[in-house]
């Protein structure tokens, strides 16, 4: 009985793989971070960004649709499609509308990747964020 | 004696779920050339030549609508091509290609087509007037396709889209001159100013909307 039921353990334990954990950010070694100078304000960098919290999540949950965290590219991909898997390859636009909806517009950045030029890379969604939620995706 | 063929029913339609469709491979009027550009053969015999665009312009969609998965939506491929001349008064369009990246994310409407760079046409040296590209579905207007507007991705003088229900448009971005580039509508016989595109919005596509 108990060696059945150790069979069925094993049997089903390697499934546990499958369950995996969203990736946390890898943080620099101590002396690394030591090194860091802070700006007293942010603000006075050119190309600063302020992003309210509802966009950012908006965009973060548009993106994470567009190439979620756990989509590798194949084995056999070539440059070109592992620049385009990466989320860093797209620019984005949020913009809020009435009744709770944002829109997100992602496109391929074109310098981003080399290669030819790909008509309609990118993809449009309407987020609900009253209940963070996809409502749509229009291309 | 039912299960058996049952069984090998599901199998087969298994395997079709998990195959998806096939990324296009070059034909023998379309591929890649060393250097990596994308060429087109031309003419398209299904598009009749004429002296004027507009004309090759409205037989496009109806006939790269009967091409395989053109009209398949979110199931569908895209096809691009070029509209051309010899110099010789005519415009031709090319053959249409499915090349494009292999299908990555899991939103299934992102299709693409790779913009051919060059016709290859025995009969002379062709000069390219436009790209054009048709989307599986519908509505879906060029405004919708940020990345189509970009500066950037401007290789041509004139952009041309058209959709499942063949909507025409048509993009002119002028990125040379100092002058706003435009996007029209095909309506009837005749082209209908939709929007502006201001110098200063060139780079990012912006369109500013033409009321009537």
């Amino acid at each position: 009985m108990k060696r059945s039921l150790l069979l069925v353990l094993c049997a089903l334990l390697p499934a546990c793989a499958l369950f995996r954990r969203p990736p946390r950010p890898v943080h620099a070694p101590p002396q690394e971070a030591a090194g860091v100078t802070f700006p007293m304000e942010p603000l006075d960098i050119e190309g600063n960004v302020t992003v309210t919290g509802p966009l950012f999540v908006a965009m973060q949950l548009a993106m994470e649709d567009f190439r979620p965290w756990d989509l590798q590219p194949p084995k056999d991909a070539t440059p070109r499609e592992v620049c385009l898997y990466k989320r860093e390859s797209y620019d984005m636009i949020a913009a809020p509308a009435p009744g709770g909806l944002v829109f997100v517009q992602i496109w391929l950045r074109p310098e981003a990747c080399e290669g030819p030029i790909a008509l309609d890379m990118g993809a449009y969604y309407a987020i609900d964020v009253l209940q963070w939620r996809i409502v749509a995706i229009h291309h | 004696m039912r299960f058996l063929p049952g069984l090998a029913l599901l199998c087969w339609g298994l395997v079709g779920c998990a195959s998806g469709p096939e990324p296009a491979s070059e034909g023998a009027n379309y591929g890649i050339n060393q250097d990596g550009r994308i060429w087109v053969r031309g003419p398209w015999e299904a598009i009749k030549p004429s002296q004027d665009p507009d004309d090759v312009i409205g037989q496009l969609c109806p006939a790269v609508m009967d091409l395989p998965g053109a009209r398949f939506g979110d199931y569908g491929r895209e096809y691009c091509g070029l509209i051309y001349s010899l110099g010789d008064g005519m415009y031709y369009a090319s053959h249409p290609s499915p090349l494009a990246d292999r299908h990555m994310g899991r939103v299934s409407r992102e299709k693409s087509c790779y913009v051919p760079r060059q016709v290859e046409d025995a009969r002379g040296h062709p000069e390219t007037l436009a790209d054009y590209h048709g989307h599986p579905w519908s509505p879906s207007p060029m405004l919708q396709s940020r990345f189509d507007l970009l500066g950037a991705t401007q290789v041509f003088s004139i952009r041309i889209q058209f959709d499942k229900a063949c909507h025409i448009q048509k993009l002119i971005p002028y990125l040379k001159e100092d002058r706003p580039g435009e996007l029209y509508e095909r309506r009837g016989e005749s082209w209908k100013l939709i929007g502006l595109i201001k110098p200063e919005n060139k780079a990012s596509g912006r369109v500013t909307l033409v009321n009537d």
